[in-house]
Order: C-alpha cells, then structure tokens, then sequence
C-alpha cells in the first residue's frame, strides 16, 4: 500500500490539520482527498464505512474548505457533512461550498412527473415490487392511476372440477392480462380481495365485471367505502339484490357508459332508487335481466325525459309482456305518440326532435328494448331497408365510440324488417 | 411515346438551386459547442421554438455566439443530439391517452443509451426539458425495462434506493443539522404554543 493511502480501518488517526478536504465518491476512486495533510483516505466500496471516516475527520481537523461530489446519494453522509458544516460556519464560507456540491442523477432524483413516465412503462409486477422498496415509491405506486381493459372477478370460475373464485384483469399498457384463482370465498377475502381493493383504488378500468354474490359484494362495500371508482361499464349478473350495484353507482365518477345488472330479487323501492342514480339514467345502455317491477323500472324514461337524453340511449330489460305493457300505458299514457298493434311503442319525449321506442317480442316473458329516436324516423319504419340502413349507420358510430361486441345479442328486437308495420293513432 | 424515343434534355446541375441546410450552434453548461441541423432540432419542441423565435439566419448562425442551454452538460447534450439527427425527420408521436403506451427500442437507441445510469437519467431530464417526445419515451422505457424481473431488493440496487431506515436516519440528520437559530425560533414557538399564547409575536 503506498504511503499515502489509509484504509478505512485507519479511523482512530489522530487529529488532522486540513486546508481542504475533497470528498469524491464515486466508484473509480472510492477516496477522500486530505488536501494540506497530503493524505489520501482510501475507504470500501459500501458508503456507509465512509461516514465515520468523514465525520471523524471532519470533527477533529480544521477543515478551511470543502469540496464534495458525491455521485452516489447518500443522505445520511450528506446531512452529516452539512451539520459540520453549520457547525464550522465561523470559518466557512457557506454558499461557496454549496456551490459545489455535485450530486449523481438517479431514479430519487428524478421529478415524481418523471417517475411517473417509466412506471408508465413497468409491467404490474414491477410496479407492485417498486412499491415495495421504500414509503416514498409506495406512495407514488399507490396514486398512479393504471388503466385496465376489464377487471373481473367471477365466483363461478372452475377450477378442474370444482368452482373456484378467479380475479382476473388486464392492463392496457404495457398489455399484460394476469388470473388468479381462489379455491372458496375465505380465501379470496384473505389473499385476493386487497389487490381488487386496490385495482379498484388505482384503476381506470373500461369494463369492471363484477360477478360475484352477495355475501362478497358486502365484503367489498364494506372494503372501499370512501373510494371513487372509474368505469366505463359495469356489470354483474350474480348479484340479484340492489345493493351491492346500487353502491358501485353511487360512488362512480361521470361518464359511465353501460350498466348491466340483475335486480331479481330487488325490492320496488330499492329497483326505482337505482333507476334514479344519475349514473345509471345517463348511461349510454341500461341492461337489466329479471326485473319483477317493470313499473319502477320504466322511472328510467322518465329520468331519459326530464335530461333529454341523446339519440340512441338504449335501455334493455326482461319483463312479463303483459305486466309491462300495462305499465307503460299508465305511465306514459298521455305521452304514446305512436302504438303498433304489433309490439312496438313510441313515446314523446320533451323535446319535439326526440321520441322513445320501445320493442318487444310476442313472448309471455321478454325482452324490452327502450331507444331514443329521431322523431322524424319513425315513418320511416313503413320502409324497412331504409329504416335498416340509416340505422346501421348510427349503430356503427356507437359501436365505432364504444366497442360493446362481448355483449349480450338483442339483434332480433333491433332488427326493422321483422317489425310490423303500424300506423298514427293521433 | 416509349422510353427510348423520349427525347433527352441536358440539365445544368449547377443552375439548380441547392437549399443550403443551417446548422445551428449549442453550447452545453460545461461549455461544450454542438452543431446540429434544423431538421434535427425539429424533434425538441422547446429547442424548435426558441430558434424559430430568434429568427435566425444562416450569417447570424455563423456569426452570433452560440445558444447556451444552461441546464445540460455537454456529456448528455451530446446523446441529445446524436437522437435528433438519427430520427431527424421522422414524425413525432402525438399522445393523447386514447393509444395504448407501446414502445419498442430501435436498435440505434439501444446502443446509444447503453450508458451507465446517471447519464441515462440525465437523458431523461434532458428528453423532457428539451421536449423530445419520442426520446423520453424510449429512455422510459429502458429505465422501466432496467427494473424488469427484479426483487425489491435488487430494484434498491439498481436505482440506488435508500431504504426506509435510511430515509429515516437521513431525516433525522437533516433535523440535527437545522440551522440552530431556526431551531431556537421552532423551540420558542413551540414552547408559546404549550403556554397557550394565540400569537407569536
């Protein structure tokens, strides 16, 4: 070893006299440059042997001047060298030395704007593991708003030949689509329900499918009662109580653009409350399987009306024919514009434009589709294939705006050459 | 008419006028001078703008001092803008949300940023002083692709994380080390604060 080099074991040297002291650590050198002792303190590659070496020789010599680059941070050593340094302040000249201090680039030094564009960039796991390494990335993870094609989870997954719980989602970018599956309910509240809380947390999810019971869904209400969600379209088919869609709905941002539920066992009250929910009569498409209370269900025209809703809201849902039909003549019995003897209904609306149809098939339980159309265009229905086109048209733009081809098929009650022709009951 | 019996027209290459291309001069903060073409420039809006405001001419790029660009050395200015003149031309992607973030690394960026870590995240800064869409980009998108398959542990290492024990003992030293007057006004506000006085002063 030369003469000059001391190792970092060297730390109980004697006092030092030193006119400048050059901290410069980085990999090459790994030194500290005694300046006016002529000596060069070598210390180990881990930076935390260096602190006892600087602050030993700091405390004990009289340090005239400081350099220091440190291209490796290391707050602990930072702060320490400035404590000296306010301690030293009679004989240093502050701002000098701040001057010239260097620090290295790295990820802790980069703006949380910048983080944010590589986490952009980081697969789900990376994310979840970069999370993992400090408070402060787990803050930046945990408000990083990821974006997800779909996020389900389904109760009535099989696993082999039993059902199990599976979680599944995937992420838009980079596209990644992960599954995990549950073997019963215990074990999804245990290991699964904390990462959909936080899907939930951090997602903009286009499509949340949430097919799970009531017990569940109780479990997850209870889970995320302060949370806003964002979602473009919801659906469960499982649960056939209210509640658990009636909280997703009460507590989603604006802009949700399809809703698909079951109210089987919904109350009239709870259904006509959920008909009621903004983001459910602003929707672009309401779908409802089992509704037991047409009457309640129908408040949504009602909602579509006093909003004016726009061309081409769509509103589903399965009823007894006859329950329904009766329904509508007393709710909206001074507002039929049209009537076809045939299964279709038309309905004034406020605006002159704009009127509702609503179709049906000749079945003792079926399907009602409820649309709002251009109140010039029902007399096109007496030309079918002109009807169709200008139709498809609009179709296409909606389809175009928002991709809804998973969904269930409702061609036959859409499709204008099996309708009837009708005629103006004025 | 077929292509032999077309008739054949001597051209003058000299009358032809050349568009002569203007090379604008930088200078890093390490005083470091680079020439790059207007093309290139093109690729950082920031550094678009401001030479489309100056206004310069091809005397004046000759003539005048360089543009200082105070906040990057000439070490990571230099990779700038080898970038902008291998993609000089090419169109710059438009993010507005609606398309999935899919980034391939060209095999010239990949090479160009093979470069240790600090210069890479000083890459980073500069893509996105500078405006380069493109470039912040794939510098992302290497940063992210460095944490790929990697413990927590080994991310620590990587991006030199200090853990939370670290950031701890880091906090409590920089308390230490407030500035002691500081501290006594702390102190003496604190202790008004006990006593129940409704003003400091």
């Amino acid at each position: 070893m030369p003469q000059n080099e001391i190792t970092s074991d060297d730390t109980t040297e004697k006092p030092l006299k030193i006119q400048e002291l050059t901290v410069n650590v980085n990999k090459k050198s790994n030194s500290i440059h005694l300046k006016g002792s002529g000596r060069v303190l070598k210390f180990q590659s881990s930076t935390r042997k260096l602190d006892p070496i600087v602050k030993c020789a700091m405390e004990d010599g009289h340090v005239e001047r400081l350099r220091m680059k440190i291209e490796k941070p290391n707050r602990v050593l930072k702060n320490g060298l400035f404590k000296v340094l306010l301690d030293e302040a009679d004989r240093i000249d502050r701002l000098h030395n701040w001057d010239t201090v260097v620090f290295e680039t790295n990820w802790i030094d980069l703006p949380e704007k910048l983080k944010r564009e590589c986490i952009d960039r980081m697969s789900f796991k990376t994310r979840m593991r970069l999370g993992m390494t400090s408070k402060t990335e787990k803050l930046i993870i945990d408000s990083h708003q990821a974006k997800f094609d779909f996020v389900k989870i389904d109760e009535n997954s099989r696993s082999c030949d039993e059902t199990s719980i599976e979680l599944s989602f995937r992420l838009r970018s980079p596209r990644q689509e992960f599954f995990s599956k549950f073997q019963n309910s215990s074990e999804f509240i245990e290991k699964g329900l904390s990462l959909l809380i936080f899907l939930l947390k951090i997602g903009s999810i286009r499509i949340l499918d949430l097919e799970i019971g009531d017990e569940l869904m109780d479990q997850l209400i209870g889970r995320i009662k302060n949370l806003k969600l964002r979602f473009k379209k919801y659906m469960n088919f499982v649960s056939t109580d209210s509640r658990g869609a009636q909280f997703i709905m009460e507590n989603c941002e604006e802009g949700v653009l399809e809703v698909l539920c079951d109210p089987k066992d919904c109350e009239e009250k709870d259904l006509e409350t959920f008909m009621e929910l903004p983001a459910v009569y602003k929707a672009n498409r309401v779908v409802l399987w089992h509704v037991q209370h047409p009457f309640a269900a129908l408040k949504l025209l009602e909602k579509w009306i006093q909003i004016d809703s726009e061309y081409n809201t769509i509103f589903d849902f399965e009823a007894v024919t006859q329950t329904t039909v009766d329904a509508i003549a007393l709710k909206f019995g001074d507002r039929i514009e049209l009537q076809n003897e045939d299964r279709a209904v038309w309905i004034r609306m406020d605006s002159p434009q704009k009127l509702i149809r609503i179709t049906y098939a000749p079945f003792y339980d079926t399907i009602f589709r409820c649309t709002v159309v251009d109140s010039v265009r029902p007399a096109l229905h007496d030309y079918p294939a002109e009807e169709s086109s200008s139709s498809s048209s609009a179709e296409s733009e909606r389809s175009a705006k928002y991709d809804s081809k998973d969904d269930l098929d409702f061609s036959f009650a859409s499709d204008s050459t099996k309708w009837p022709k009708f005629s103006r009951i004025r | 008419m077929s292509v032999e019996n077309a008739p054949v027209v001597d051209v003058d290459e000299a009358a032809i006028p050349v568009e002569k291309k203007m090379y604008y001069r930088f200078e890093s903060n390490d005083k470091k001078e680079f020439r790059v073409s207007e093309l290139a420039i093109q690729q950082s809006e920031t550094l678009n703008r401001l030479v489309e405001a100056m206004g310069y001419t091809s005397e004046d790029v000759e003539n005048k001092p360089a543009i200082a660009i105070e906040n990057i050395d000439g070490k990571t200015l230099k990779l700038v803008f080898q970038w902008c003149e291998h993609h000089k031309g090419e169109a710059i992607p438009v993010d507005d949300g609606s398309v999935p973030k899919i980034v391939e690394i060209p095999e010239f960026d990949a090479k160009l940023m093979d470069i240790d870590n600090g210069l890479l995240f000083k890459l980073i800064w500069a893509a996105d002083y500078l405006n380069i869409v493109q470039l912040l980009n794939v510098s992302c998108k290497k940063v992210a692709n460095m944490a790929q398959g990697k413990t927590p542990a080994q991310l620590r290492r990587v991006y030199l994380l200090p853990s939370d024990e670290e950031d701890e003992a880091a906090k409590r030293a920089a308390q230490e080390a407030q500035d002691p007057r500081a501290r006594e006004v702390e102190e003496e506000f604190e202790e008004r604060k006990r006593q129940g006085g409704n003003s400091f002063f």
